[in-house]
């Protein structure tokens, strides 16, 4: 995911431009896809008489529940979020849900060796070059649907959370038990920050990665000031950021 | 990361600052790969950062 701040005007005024919304919309229809699966079958999603059909190869079923995770096969993130629907998958699977991940990234072979290495279980079909994969160039996402296709949770990012698990899979399981329970589900999202236009940029105080000495970018008397890691202080006009995953 | 560094080329003399949070759990890896890009411009290193986790990276 890839997060562009430009600071300008006096200094203090910040501007977000997302390269592009990687996400899902809670209450709106799972567009329908269809993508190779590492094993060379071919897995569709589809909405048919008000139910999602899922066909994997030769195999109909209608789910009640889907989790659908775009993720990039070489970024650790989703790998370790690719982890913890491992652990759902196998969880919830005879209680009728079902987890696919669509890679938005790498081609086949990347997709299938991510899958080997990480002992996935649940399909990983290959999106790469698609309409649908291409709304989620920026960054990886996870909705879950319920069994007529509408989304009904979704977030961008993810979170393994403290030791203690109050991580992003405590939410998907909680929500979806309440999804099979017929109740209705206690969040429709997971919060993160995100810049929009208008903000003021957030402080950066972390070491140099070249270094290992701290710096810091942040508004200091209105001015943004830039100390970088030996010590000298810049107070540029505009600046340009990224996370980068690599 | 290419296209920051041609910015930085271009308009560090004008006041433009781009700057990288690497958020990559491989901190010689990532270094290594700064080095061969031959990035100049700030890089801080944010992987397990609070800052980081509140954007959702981690």
């Amino acid at each position: 995911m890839w997060l562009t701040a430009i600071v300008t005007l006096g200094w203090a005024l910040s501007t977000l431009a997302p390269a592009a919304r990687a996400e899902f919309t809670s209450g709106q229809m799972l567009a329908d896809f269809s993508f190779k699966a590492a094993d060379g079958t071919t897995v569709s999603v589809q909405r048919q008489q008000d139910r999602l059909l899922l066909n994997q190869g030769q195999t109909k079923t209608q789910p009640k529940a889907l989790v659908v995770h775009v993720f990039q096969p070489d970024c650790p993130q989703c790998q370790a979020e690719m982890k913890a629907l491992e652990a759902l998958a196998k969880d919830y699977g005879g209680k009728g849900v079902t987890v696919l991940g669509v890679a938005h990234r790498g081609d086949a072979e990347a997709v299938k060796s991510v899958g080997q290495q990480l002992g996935i279980t649940y399909p990983l079909l290959t999106g790469t070059g698609s309409e649908f994969a291409k709304k989620f160039a920026a960054g990886d996402a996870l909705a879950i649907t319920d069994g007529t296709g509408v989304v009904r949770f979704q977030q961008v990012g993810y979170s393994a959370g403290d030791k203690a698990g109050a991580g992003d899979e405590k939410v998907w399981r909680r929500d979806l038990d309440d999804l099979l329970a017929g109740k209705p589900m206690a969040q429709d999202t997971i919060e993160r920050e995100r810049l929009k236009v208008g903000d003021r940029i957030f402080a950066v105080r972390l070491d140099s990665l070249m270094t290992g000495k701290p710096m810091s970018l942040a508004l200091e008397d209105g001015r943004l000031a830039f100390r970088d890691d030996a010590g000298r202080v810049l107070h540029p006009k505009v600046v340009v950021g990224m996370f980068s995953r690599y | 990361m290419v296209c920051l560094q041609k910015l930085h080329e271009k308009h560090s003399n004008d006041g433009l600052l781009p700057f990288a949070i690497a958020m990559y759990p491989k901190q010689e890896r990532v270094r290594q790969m700064t080095r061969d890009m031959a990035v100049t411009y700030p890089v801080f290193w944010g992987y397990g950062s609070v800052l980081g986790k509140s954007y959702g990276f981690g």
